[in-house]
């Protein structure tokens, strides 16, 4: 039963459902029954939220274990957040409506940087202090994990541990400590020193950035000779039906991907140079096709959903996926469930595997290029032609798709504007065969890519280029051009490769009212540069600088692997536009995570030593 | 093979909107593995519609569904399978009748809800209840999205009665005019000079375009099959 204090919120707020939790496969256990809890929290509304894989694996992983239950809680939408504040309820999970405060652990995801203001906006309304040296011991530890867990270090002043690579793999480690540490009355410092003995575990608190007399970063300090230097991430060695969430909570709103999300396989191993997927999730391990039907017939009978949708970074590379998506669509097609391809390769065997699968008219498809010339294409190690996409396109109509969507990055590292006038060529070719949308996002360098060390480029120099791009568009009527702020672009550019110090930022940010802020109508990026003014930091030097293989970065304490000479050594080929091959199809690349995981790669034809 | 079914749905369910809880009975039917009758065409959706939508907020005692089978099943079998299934405490199945194939489609036939007003702080209502039975008409500004009109809000009201804290009243939810508890609380209000405002409404029943008060299930509990109302999963 929903709480009258919260019941009596809801009619005075836009999609109340949001907020009631009671969806057929939640779970909810008894509080009083379990040893430790944990409330899965995702910092944005939970029609994003729910449509996270990870949070349905985390959410079974824990739920599987007896002592243990997990709860969710999302970001409520300004309207209700601030009907919960008028009325002090404070933030509270779905499943039993606890405030977040009373949870033993509370585990906040880390999927873009944009999100970050919402954590401590979550901590704020839970009641919860937000930063971790101001928690008491009655206090839930906060936990993050994550793609962006692979540089926390500007949540570092907030988050009392950071897990590094797949949660489900080291959970369990986490939370038997903490169950241990309640049995016997553990105090929360001890119960930390505990958790960073776990491999994956990072406890920012033990260790201490150390700056050069200009400022620069000089390196973090271990405050204990015992703790890890390097904090190496978790992986599944092997995936199997255990690791497939066949049971996943059904909302009863629309959400953003309102469909069964069936992970096919972990990892990707063709080296886009700019991914940072697909460098820390390695290596790649392929789930067998007969365990995939399994989980898929089980899933459909859990929760009666009408659409499969296959999901991974790069769908179409599964060794097996033509017999696979054979099969789902033989079993499945006269029960009304359609399969979907969410990510498409570019090449003509994608392109009519899609048309094959797609019951609803095949209205339109995506594909990403990424840059428009062949010599950027080599540089960021996208294997590509023009010639490929050019007969894709020609398939793709054939078949009786009616419009395209292609993906592009501007301010790629070595870009010219000879580069830009062979897109826009490429593009007037593709639009020739089809009517076109084209989508260019702004290159984001990340943390663990061979691209770590590169600048981004200006935001004027972004938007001048835009503009060019815009200008040439303008008068082709078969295409229409859609771009991303420069201003969101430049702000995760800068957090992705960020040092401890932007907390002090992120809280003056928070404080002048960002939240939000992946949300267009609500980023201030005015607010964002006062912030940064008052601190007194210059967001530039993190976002256009480059970097120097000499120099330390503040996440190289942190390890998804992937060696940095193999990373440098990508960086140097991309200088020269020399490929890489795929290691799951090839030959192995060194790339070094085999080895020091003491796992391999694995797909449906077997495994690669 | 088409039935009309009757549900009770939990009460945090009145949270949910009308498209939102469409989908939410075609995947209860789903798990509970029916013989879904589907479209025909390029998307294969189910042959079932929800009789009358609902403000946002509101309880519902009486949701039926109009629904089509492919292969017919008893409908025992088919209480049976709901009984079965993840999530049929939160649309408890009442029961349900089979009906011709030909018949119009029930969100059609509807034209009669009754709701049940729940006014904690009720002052002159059974003052106002008289007045309206009393007037010959009861002019009413109906405000849709589109325009404002006066109208005659007498034959919009079939029945009422004010026992305890409650206001039982059966109103027109057919077009032309429909009759929405809020619109006819504000109307009674105007009568005796107060303002009502309901925290709890519930949907306790639907009655058909018919001279008497009929619920879809009375109309085909004299032919056919039927399970009856109290049928309890």
């Amino acid at each position: 039963m929903i709480p009258k204090t919260i019941e009596s919120l809801l009619s005075r707020v836009a999609k109340p459902a949001r907020y009631i939790g009671g969806e057929v496969n939640a779970v909810r256990k008894d509080k009083h029954a379990v040893e430790v809890r944990v409330a899965l929290a995702f910092p944005d509304i939970y029609e994003v939220g729910m449509s996270h894989l990870g949070l349905k694996v985390l959410y079974k992983a824990i739920n599987d274990l007896p002592y243990a239950a997990a709860e969710r809680t999302f970001a409520p939408w300004v309207d209700m957040a601030s009907l919960m504040r008028e009325s002090e309820v404070k933030l509270y999970s779905l499943e039993t409506f606890s405030p977040l405060a009373e949870f033993d652990v509370l585990g906040f995801t880390l999927q873009y940087e944009l999100s970050y203001t919402n954590i401590l906006w979550m901590l704020d309304l839970a009641g919860i202090p937000m930063v971790a040296a101001d928690r008491q011991e009655q206090h839930p530890l906060i936990i993050v994990g994550g793609p962006c867990a692979y540089n926390a270090e500007p949540l570092a002043d907030f988050v009392d541990l950071v897990v590094l690579g797949e949660g489900e793999e080291v959970i369990a480690d986490i939370l038997e400590v903490v169950r241990q540490g309640k049995a016997v009355g553990r105090n929360r410092q001890a119960t930390l020193k505990a958790l960073a003995r776990i491999k994956g575990v990072y406890v920012p608190s033990f260790y201490e950035p150390m700056y050069n007399v200009d400022e620069s970063f000089q390196g973090l300090r271990a405050k204990a000779a015992w703790l890890p230097t390097t904090i190496e991430k978790r992986v599944v060695a092997a995936l199997g039906l255990e690791n497939i969430p066949v049971s996943p909570v059904l909302p009863f709103i629309d959400i953003v991907h309102d469909r069964v999300l069936l992970e096919i396989f972990r990892g990707c191993a063709r080296g886009c140079r700019f991914c940072q997927a697909g460098m820390t999730y390695r290596p790649v391990r392929e789930f067998s096709s007969a365990v995939l039907v399994d989980a898929a017939q089980q899933a459909i009978r859990h929760t009666g959903y009408e659409e499969i949708s296959l999901a991974s970074l790069s769908t179409m590379d599964h060794s097996n996926i033509e017999n696979l998506v054979k099969d789902l669509v033989d079993k499945f097609s006269c029960h009304g469930v359609n399969i979907s391809l969410p990510s498409l390769r570019v090449d003509s065997f994608s392109v009519s595997l899609a048309a094959d699968v797609a019951k609803v008219r095949k209205s339109g498809i995506t594909l990403a290029p990424e840059a428009g010339s062949q010599r950027l294409r080599d540089v960021i190690n996208k294997q590509v032609t023009a010639s490929a996409l050019l007969k894709a396109l020609s398939g793709a109509k054939s078949l009786g798709f009616r419009s395209v969507k292609l993906y592009f990055m501007l301010g790629l590292p070595t870009e010219t504007y000879a580069d830009l006038d062979e897109m826009l060529a490429l593009i007037s070719r593709a639009a020739s065969i089809l009517p076109l949308t084209v989508s260019v996002s702004s290159f984001v360098p990340k943390p663990f890519t061979p691209f770590q060390w590169e600048r981004q480029f200006s935001m004027q120099e972004i938007e001048e280029r835009q503009n060019y791009l815009r200008e040439r568009l303008r008068k082709d009527r078969r295409v229409k051009f859609v771009y991303h702020d420069a201003t969101t672009s430049f702000l995760e550019a800068v957090f992705s490769r960020g040092d401890r110090r932007l907390g002090k930022v992120l809280r003056e940010a928070y404080r002048r009212g960002c939240r939000f802020d992946a949300w267009s109508e609500h980023f201030r990026f005015d607010h964002w540069m006062e912030a940064f003014a008052e601190v007194g930091l210059d967001a530039a030097s993190y976002a256009n600088r480059e970097r120097l293989f000499s120099e330390a970065l503040p996440w190289e304490h942190l390890s998804p692997g992937v060696s940095k000479e193999y990373l440098w050594q990508e960086r140097l080929r991309a200088q020269e536009a020399t490929l890489t091959g795929d290691c799951a199809s090839g030959a192995c690349e060194d790339c070094g995570v085999c080895s020091a995981q003491g796992v391999c790669t694995i797909t449906e034809r077997g495994r690669r030593e | 093979m088409r039935v009309w079914l009757k549900f009770s749905r939990a009460d945090e369910l009145g949270y949910i909107s009308h498209l939102d809880t469409h989908r939410a009975y075609y995947r209860l039917f789903r798990r509970a593995e029916l013989p879904l009758a589907l479209s025909q065409g390029f998307n294969p959706h189910p042959v079932m519609s929800l009789a009358a939508p609902m403000p946002l907020g509101y309880r519902s005692e009486a949701d039926y569904v109009d629904l089509t089978l492919s292969s017919s099943l008893p409908l025992a079998e088919l209480a049976t399978r709901l009984a079965q299934t993840t999530g049929h405490e939160q649309f408890r199945f009442l029961g349900g009748v089979v009906v011709g194939a030909k018949t119009k489609p029930l969100a059609a036939e509807v034209a009669w809800t009754e709701y049940e007003i729940n006014l904690p702080h009720g002052g002159a209502v059974d003052e106002a209840l008289r007045q309206f039975a009393a007037l010959e008409n009861v002019p009413f500004r109906k405000e849709t999205k589109k325009s404002v009109k006066l109208v005659d809000a007498k034959p919009l009201l079939r029945r009422a009665e004010f026992v305890g804290q409650k206001l039982c009243a059966v109103l027109s939810s057919s077009e032309p005019i429909v009759l929405r508890p809020d619109e006819y609380l504000v109307l009674l209000g105007s009568l005796v000079n107060e303002t009502w405002v309901s925290d709890h409404v519930v949907r306790k029943e639907l009655y058909l375009r018919e001279k008497d008060l009929v619920t879809p299930l009375e109309r085909w509990l004299k032919g056919g099959e039927s399970l009856n109302e109290g049928h309890s999963s």
